[in-house]
């Protein structure tokens, strides 16, 4: 599984990934950066982290791969819910928002989730 | 006296949340960076409107109840989130065009006339908790003043961020020993610069590659922007002047320095102080261009604050007029720059880069100094009970999930702790 972080601190949320799993692959780049990344499969989801988990984390994803594909797990303040997130996987969604509060909470359901689904 | 609850302060927000509810409700400008590209999505069809007011509402109800009710009660400032954040919502539940500027209006008057009753109501309290607010706000200009030194860290690891540090205190303490400019300002400059020295160097190295495919996207939306840019720059201006007399500050990283402005008598004081937030909010404002500027040109929505630039603009002008006019033209010339900053920002991805890394740092830092700054508060009022009480608050919030978010909590644990310590002192628990 490869998946492209950007968004608000990056290397928490890479740290995060790899804690939850070490075999994923990471590529640290930004929400532009991984549009085209998206779009030729050389990788396979999107997480980045925002004050709000679903503002500056997608929202240029939701402009340039659509709303269709993107999701926020974890919005601030809120709680991480596996049964939304395994829907957002078998809805097809492939770019993951969250908290940046949340990261450490929200990756490893996230991340469990996604290898549960492949 | 500024930020008082005076005839002109009711109309002045009252007319300015009306204002941005109708931005919102024509999908001209939304306040929320994640709302942005979602309009679209309804504008042009795909969605319905109660589908947009559910996820407007989802996104920002969160951050209204936390980060908005915390930097306004501590400084009887109001803010964007409380206003804006709702203003967005409010716009896009509207059904109908000319119900978005009443419902906005009634927000407007409705917070601006609460704040005065809150603000009575807690200056009364035997426990003294609004003078305690100005502890709270005392690490907030040394603090911001290392966000550069820690973005750097962020992006260019250990060695280089050591490096930046020794430089930056060097300077810090040539500067504070021999001349009476404030440190904090010089700090700021340095460590900015030594950001761009250490991103350009790094772009040097590895030749950063362009794609047409983006600055395509860039172009496309910016006519909508444009052709809206009247409605946006009478924002602008409501906005600027709202900064101008008080009554409202731009972000975290200026309220609390404003308020204490608004305390001061000293006119060298206030002065010192406005520039302070000033620098700071322009400062903000640079790092938020790439993400505010990118969401804008690819969804054709604007920010109901533009770049942000408004605010400082705001703060210092010498008079409300010239804050309206100065507000309107800096929202006209961020509106003409934005293809040319679209088309810079496609061809240095870097920059970007840098942004996420800028405003992740200015995040670090201000929830640092907020928790430092509630706790001495806490200690202020209530010496080492009311720290009892503001840490316990703290460390429930970390240990039950976080609910209330790391920006908020040093803020709503210190008011909470002042109301704490006021029951305390009423049953007889607790004497100064």
């Amino acid at each position: 599984m490869r998946v492209a972080i950007g968004g608000m601190k990056k290397p928490e949320m890479e740290a995060a990934i790899k804690r939850a799993d070490s075999t994923i692959e990471t590529v640290i780049t930004t929400d532009i950066g991984a549009v085209p990344m998206l779009e030729s499969g050389e990788v396979d989801y999107y997480f980045g982290a925002c004050e709000s988990g679903g503002g500056a984390a997608i929202s240029i994803l939701i402009g340039m791969i659509g709303y269709g594909k993107c999701c926020t797990v974890a919005k601030n303040g809120g709680q991480v819910n596996p049964e939304v997130i395994q829907k957002f996987i078998k809805d097809g969604k492939i770019v993951f928002g969250m908290a940046h509060d949340s990261i450490e909470k929200a990756v490893p359901v996230l991340v469990e989730a996604l290898i549960n689904a492949q | 006296m500024l930020g008082e609850l005076t005839v002109f302060n009711v109309i002045l927000v009252t007319a300015l949340c009306a204002f941005t509810a109708f931005l919102s409700h024509m999908g001209m400008a939304v306040f929320h960076d994640g709302l942005r590209p979602v309009i679209p999505e309804f504008i042009e069809g795909r969605m319905k409107r109660s589908e947009l007011s559910s996820i407007a509402f989802g996104l920002s109800v969160g951050f209204i109840a936390s980060v908005g009710i915390a930097h306004t009660l501590p400084t009887g400032i109001l803010n964007p989130w409380l206003l804006f954040l709702t203003t967005d919502i409010l716009g896009v539940i509207a059904t109908k065009k000319w119900l978005a500027p009443i419902l906005g209006g009634v927000w407007g008057a409705l917070t601006i006339t609460s704040l005065g009753v809150i603000n009575a109501a807690l200056t009364g309290l035997p426990v003294d908790l609004i003078g305690s607010m100005g502890a709270l706000s005392d690490p907030i200009v040394s603090a911001f003043a290392l966000f550069p030194l820690v973005a750097i860290f962020t992006q260019f690891g250990a060695k280089k961020g050591v490096t930046a540090t020794a430089i930056t205190l060097i300077i810090r303490q040539l500067v504070a020993s021999f001349t009476t400019v404030y440190p904090e300002s010089i700090q700021v400059f340095v460590g900015v610069v030594l950001l761009i020295v250490f991103a350009i160097l790094n772009d040097k190295k590895n030749s950063a590659k362009t794609s047409d495919d983006e600055a395509n996207v860039f172009s496309e939306r910016t006519a909508r922007i444009k052709k809206n840019v009247i409605w946006l720059m009478i924002g602008g201006a409501l906005i600027a002047v709202a900064c101008n007399v008080g009554v409202f500050a731009g972000s975290d990283v200026s309220i609390y320095t404003l308020a204490k402005a608004h305390k001061a008598t000293d006119p060298a004081v206030v002065n010192a102080l406005t520039q302070q937030a000033s620098i700071a909010e322009f400062m903000r404002g640079l790092g938020f261009i790439p993400l505010i500027a990118t969401t804008a040109i690819t969804t054709g929505v604007y920010g109901v604050a533009g770049l942000t630039f408004i605010y400082p603009v705001g703060y210092l002008m010498p008079n409300p007029v010239f804050a309206a006019i100065g507000g309107a033209i800096v929202i006209f010339l961020e509106v003409s720059l934005l293809g040319v900053i679209g088309k810079v920002l496609g061809k240095f991805p870097s920059i970007r880069a840098s942004s996420d890394n800028i405003r992740s740092a200015m995040t670090t830092v201000m929830e640092f100094a907020l928790l430092i700054g509630a706790i001495n508060a806490t200690v202020k009022m209530g010496g080492y009970t009311g720290f009892f009480i503001g840490a316990m608050i703290y460390f429930i919030n970390e240990l039950t999930g976080r609910r209330i978010m790391k920006m908020a909590i040093g803020p709503v644990a210190a008011i909470a702790t002042g109301i704490i310590l006021n029951v305390l002192y009423i049953v007889g628990l607790f004497r100064m």
